[in-house]
């Protein structure tokens, strides 16, 4: 009987868990929603102010934020346009899938079209952005008690049962 | 001239590669785009069609991506002369729906001619051996395509080898082709290039801080480069420069020409004709 008592609660405490793990990467998505918006900014900035080539500036953003991350599209620039580079990349990234097409519309504008229509677009995608990064959030606050209870309650159920 | 061939691999769409390499694609002088038709390639001043494909909006973007490395923002000054520096020399004519700011879009471009720059050395020796000690200012006059730049590229090497110091005022990039702080063809020991000013800026520039012998100069067109001109004479530097036209008389036709010899700023002129055989002609003025 003891084994079984141990059993159910190392269940409960497993459900319990994954809860709290889906918040974590809730946590996660809005974490690299925040530093994608650095980085357009950053991008929006060395295209309108200092008209720098996009390689250097996907470069300098490996460089500056030391991410994984950016390393890839750095790399992938020897290769690919880089808007194509950038589309690429969108695609890997641990996103929803709307996030994703959001980022990736912008391969079909970057450096193919003069500074102050990158500029206005790169705008366009940080405001939706941040709207999904909101709205994460917010989910992430409603949800931050239900997940781990939901987990508990749902693996308890099942340890009933199994009992 | 292997780094020139080496960008222009980067530069052309595959197909358009092989079928020029087929073609002589390394004596050419230039390679036209025009979307719709085959491209072509300028070879002592007759173009030649490579046939096969007709050039389209993505053989366009491709060349200008490449050119601009992916960002055409980065030469949007450069587009709104019409043109893009491509590196090595290699300069690409554009032509299309032009707006105020010059070209907003890849797909506003219908035409390009990339121009191949030639390193000829020894051209026009006999006339170079006229022109020695280099002492005196220099006109080079020579029809659009007629081999000014190449020539004036030989005459600040020369000058240079022999002991003067040169200033080259590259306001397009054309004659040094500036690539990583290093020319791409040989100027000559004792040549400094300031490159990517405007000539009326530069030349002052130079003056102020490079004391050159000889200023050099492609294509003094605009008039307001003419005070600049006279200030340089003035300060006893002798400029070296190139002009398009036939000769002295046509170029004389033109008021700021027409200034600028009469007021004696040049002394000796080096007049290029023929297509196939060049010839340089050495006048004094």
């Amino acid at each position: 009987m003891m084994v079984k008592i141990i059993g159910a609660a190392l269940l409960v405490a497993c459900g319990g868990a994954l809860g709290l793990g889906r918040l974590h990467a809730a946590g996660g998505r809005i974490a690299l929603l925040n530093m994608l918006d650095r980085a357009l900014s950053m991008i929006e900035a060395e295209i309108s102010l200092c008209s720098r080539p996009l390689p250097d500036v996907f470069e300098q953003l490996r460089r500056e934020t030391d991410c994984e991350l950016f390393a890839a599209l750095s790399e992938s620039c020897a290769y690919l346009s880089a808007g194509d580079a950038w589309r690429l990349w969108a695609e890997g990234l641990e996103l929803p899938p709307e996030g994703k097409v959001v980022i990736g519309s912008l391969g079909e504008v970057l450096g193919r079209y003069d500074a102050s229509r990158q500029s206005g677009e790169i705008r366009a995608v940080r405001e939706r952005l941040k709207g999904m990064q909101e709205n994460l959030q917010r989910e992430k606050e409603t949800k931050q008690r239900h997940y781990p209870v939901l987990g508990a309650c749902l693996a308890g159920i099942a340890a009933m049962l199994m009992i | 001239m292997l780094r020139v061939q080496e960008r222009l691999h980067q530069l052309l769409p595959r197909d358009m590669l092989v079928s020029a390499l087929g073609r002589g694609l390394e004596r050419a002088e230039e390679i036209r785009l025009r979307m719709g038709y085959p491209a072509s390639l300028l070879v002592e001043g007759r173009e030649e069609s490579l046939g096969g494909k007709e050039v389209d909006e993505q053989d366009i973007a491709f060349v200008l991506d490449r050119a601009s490395r992916s960002s055409l923002h980065s030469v949007q000054s450069q587009l709104g002369q019409g043109f893009i520096q491509a590196g090595f020399g290699i300069r690409l004519g554009v032509c299309g729906c032009f707006g105020e700011t010059g070209i907003g879009s890849l797909r506003d471009v219908s035409s390009l001619a990339v121009r191949l720059p030639h390193e000829l050395r020894g051209i026009g020796a006999g006339a170079m051996e006229r022109l020695k000690p280099f002492d005196c200012s220099v006109l080079i006059i020579s029809p659009p395509g007629g081999g000014k730049t190449s020539f004036l590229r030989e005459l600040i090497r020369c000058a240079s080898l022999s002991g003067q110091r040169v200033s080259l005022c590259d306001e397009r990039g054309e004659v040094a082709a500036m690539w990583q702080g290093r020319s791409s063809f040989d100027l000559g020991p004792m040549t400094d290039v300031l490159s990517g000013t405007e000539k009326r800026k530069g030349i002052m520039m130079l003056l102020r801080a490079m004391n050159p012998r000889i200023i050099a100069l492609d294509e003094i067109s605009a008039e307001a480069d003419g005070p600049a001109l006279e200030q340089a004479i003035c300060c006893g530097a002798h400029i070296f420069a190139t002009a398009h036209g036939a000769g002295v008389e046509e170029i004389k036709r033109r008021r700021h020409y027409r200034r600028l010899i009469d007021d004696g700023l040049f002394q000796k002129a080096v007049i290029i004709s023929g297509r196939d055989k060049r010839h340089y002609q050495v006048v004094d003025i």
